[in-house]
């Protein structure tokens, strides 16, 4: 077992994300942190279900070591959640430029 | 087999999509009454449950046909059951109080219905995933209602609420991902029966995920460090919605923490003393909300602050951790959705009224519009918890959970909040009844508020009352959901 | 606006029809391989995109009015729902399967599922176009 797979990349890209919303000031970039925060952990919980030499988890050539299905079912679900909350936060982000014309949060503050 | 729990999720979800179809029939309103009989065919099919759930019965129901470690069940029993009455309870009440405002168009009460069938679904389900689903659903839905106005200042409310819940949420996806990595289910109670061999394995893994939910849940129910979201999303969200965010949203982060803290860890608490950690996050949380309170100068920012002081009330009584600690807390979850919901409705209508929403500019308002300050009044005595209304039933109970179990401290501290709670109230009370002479904003034109708002905030004031007077009422219905909590 | 190649319009015309069959491809397999309503939805939502992005989104816009769109995301979610309430008059529970399954790995073997995932697909296309309509035309109407 290497060091380097999946669980240690996603847990690292998550603090990355955490990093990244905690001190940038443009809206557009906390709202990309968001989304690579939302795909780290689809690569974490996708990573949980993998194991190695398995085949993709679809029954038509007989019984053989499969993956487990469960997290790809519902990293599914997290990818689209993911979507809708980046398109929600980038037409919010066009709205404030639209309505304070910043997108940086020290000066949006101070309006 | 019952099918009353999925149809109590599904028809508002469904009737969410059937408020835009509407646009292509002839119906005068035909949103708004969608919304209204979804509403309430929902509340029948619970209520037609009520009677079994509080002979203690519990009520299980497979989606697809699937068998609970397999597939997505729901559940419901006294701590759901008293939690989607709540829910449906104060979504009529937003929904009534909304008919009167034109503003509101289909999209509105789409969204609305959406919100309502995810804070039910959070409450139902038994399947952790779905329960971040659910979450994400209505943490979807409100900020779309929080922007509904177009403002500039609604804009920036919603993104910081954005930001805030959605870190957290990507949080708790992770302690579900560790958790399904422990366990190999998602089923909650296949994960707390396996709890005590991997707190046993590995103590700090365990620490590892309370902390990630402790922190979702926390921004959801505006815990001590992470309240920032709440008073700008409270005070720049339209009155209904602030009702929404005061009166359900929270609590359905309270209510996650009650479900899941107290299954997963319901045995180990003890030894991890999450209790303790609860209990003095929601000191610091009451002691926070009512001194931000006090410096308020707007009326809504003042009834947000105000949230967060009653909800450190209820996190004490969840950290004392004792049934009637519990008891109390799941009382004061439902006095104060009522009381917030009654107060934001009251603001929501002086500030539309007279166009000032500050203190300082609303001196004398009671010359102008004396039911509404009456109103006002008699819901701000009932969070404070002057006797006979229904906040005085709840934080007794709590006080007395904290003498019963020895933690006098916490006592003069809860008692020192109430203080605290009675000061900025009487202050926005006397300011309210001064002497000054009061002339409307002439920048202003008032708009014309109906019955329909009237009648929800009396309706409410009334069942503040009555609960206040007949706390007896309740009872049966919250001891269940406290033992259900203990169990 | 600097004019767009012809090379990329034609092609993109050309591709168009393309791209929405394998996203009609990808929902009608999606209990069979890999895909499913959500990514077939995708791809149609990104067809639609890539005309509006070529074509302009005035000329899109004529072909595919966003008051249809939005008639078909919100008839699919009614559509969803009615299709598990299905499961329901069948007499078992919701979302359960009511209908008659065939052989293993043809297209009607799962049942309700090739329905469900053609009512997500519509919807998230539909969907997708939407929200690309509102991003561009934000400025421009108000």
């Amino acid at each position: 077992m290497t060091i380097i797979n999946g669980l240690t990349i996603g847990i690292i890209t998550i603090l990355i994300g955490i990093y990244g919303i905690l001190t940038k000031r443009n809206l557009i970039k906390m709202v990309m942190c968001l989304y690579i925060m939302n795909s780290s952990v689809i690569l974490f919980f996708i990573s949980l279900g993998y194991r190695s030499g398995a085949q993709a988890a679809i029954v038509e050539n007989g019984d053989q070591l499969m993956v487990d299905p469960l997290p790809q079912a519902l990293m599914l679900t997290s990818i689209v959640i993911g979507l809708v909350i980046t398109s929600l936060g980038l037409a919010l982000a066009i709205k404030i430029y639209k309505e304070h014309s910043t997108i940086n949060t020290k000066r949006l503050i101070e309006k | 087999m019952n099918h009353a729990p999925i149809l109590i999720i599904t028809i508002p979800l469904f009737g969410a999509f059937l408020t835009h179809l509407t646009k292509y029939t002839k119906i005068k309103r035909g949103a708004e009454l969608v919304a209204f009989i979804c509403l309430l065919l929902s509340l029948l099919l619970l209520l037609s449950m009520g009677s079994s759930i509080l002979s203690g019965e519990k009520i299980t129901y497979n989606l697809g046909g699937w068998r609970a470690p397999l597939g997505i069940s729901l559940q419901v029993d006294g701590l759901s059951f008293f939690f989607a009455a709540l829910t449906l309870g104060i979504g009529l009440a937003i929904t009534t109080y909304s008919l009167g405002i034109y503003i509101f168009a289909r999209r509105y009460y789409s969204l609305l219905l959406i919100a309502l069938s995810g804070i039910l679904g959070i409450v139902l389900t038994r399947d952790i995933f779905n329960l971040y689903v659910f979450f994400e659903i209505v943490a979807v839905a409100s900020y779309v209602l929080i922007s509904y106005k177009h403002k500039p200042r609604t804009i920036k409310a919603s993104f910081k609420y954005l930001i805030m819940a959605e870190s957290s949420w990507v949080l708790f996806l992770l302690a579900i991902a560790i958790l399904y990595g422990l366990t190999g289910t998602l089923n909650m109670d296949s994960i707390a029966h396996q709890m005590p061999t991997i707190y046993q394995a590995d103590p700090k893994i365990v620490i590892v995920i309370f902390s990630l939910m402790l922190v979702a849940f926390g921004i959801k129910c505006g815990m001590f460090p992470m309240h920032t979201w709440i008073p700008e999303a409270h005070s720049q969200a339209p009155t209904p919605v602030s009702g929404l965010l005061s009166g359900l949203i929270l609590k359905a982060g309270l209510y996650a923490m009650l479900r899941i803290f107290f299954l997963f860890w319901g045995a180990t608490l003890f030894m991890l003393s999450i209790e303790t950690v609860l209990l003095y996050l929601g000191l610091a949380t009451l002691l926070l909300g009512a001194g931000m309170a006090l410096a308020q100068n707007e009326v809504k920012k003042l009834l947000a602050y105000s949230s967060i002081n009653q909800i450190g009330f209820i996190l004490v009584g969840i950290g004392i951790g004792t049934e009637l600690g519990l008891t109390g807390a799941l009382f004061h979850i439902l006095n104060h959705s009522i009381i917030k919901t009654g107060l934001f409705f009251c603001a929501g209508i002086i500030v539309s009224q007279t166009g000032f929403w500050k203190i300082s500019q609303l001196r004398g308002v009671s010359k102008a519009m004396l039911s509404m300050t009456i109103a006002f009044i008699l819901l701000s005595l009932a969070v404070i918890g002057i006797p006979p209304f229904n906040g005085f039933v709840s934080k007794l109970l709590i006080i007395t959970a904290t003498i019963q179990t020895q933690k006098y401290w916490v006592a003069v501290i809860l008692f020192f909040g109430i203080l605290l709670s009675a000061a900025y109230y009487f202050k926005v009370i006397q300011s309210f009844f001064a002497k000054d002479e009061f002339v409307t904003n002439r920048d202003f034109t008032p708009r014309p508020v109906g019955r329909f708002e009237h009648v929800t905030v009396y309706v409410l004031v009334l069942a503040c009352l009555v609960i206040g007077l007949f706390p007896d009422l309740l009872r049966n219905m919250v001891t269940l959901a406290a033992k259900v909590v203990l169990q | 606006m600097k004019q767009i190649s012809q090379v990329v319009l034609i092609i993109t015309r050309k591709l168009f029809p393309f791209m929405l069959l394998y996203g009609c491809y990808l929902i009608s397999h999606g209990h069979l391989s890999p895909g499913g309503g959500f990514q077939g939805g995708v791809i149609f939502g990104s067809a639609i995109i890539l005309l509006g992005l070529v074509e302009g989104v005035a000329l899109t816009e004529k072909r595919f009015r966003e008051n249809l769109l939005s008639f078909i995301k919100n008839l699919g979610m009614v559509t969803f729902i009615v299709i598990g309430f299905g499961g329901i008059l069948a007499g078992s529970y919701f979302l359960s399967d009511w209908l008659p399954k065939g052989a293993v790995g043809t297209v009607p073997s799962a049942g309700q599922m090739l329905l469900l995932n053609l009512t997500i697909g519509f919807m998230v296309g539909t969907g997708i176009a939407v929200v690309f309509y509102r991003m561009i035309n934000y400025g421009s109407k108000e």
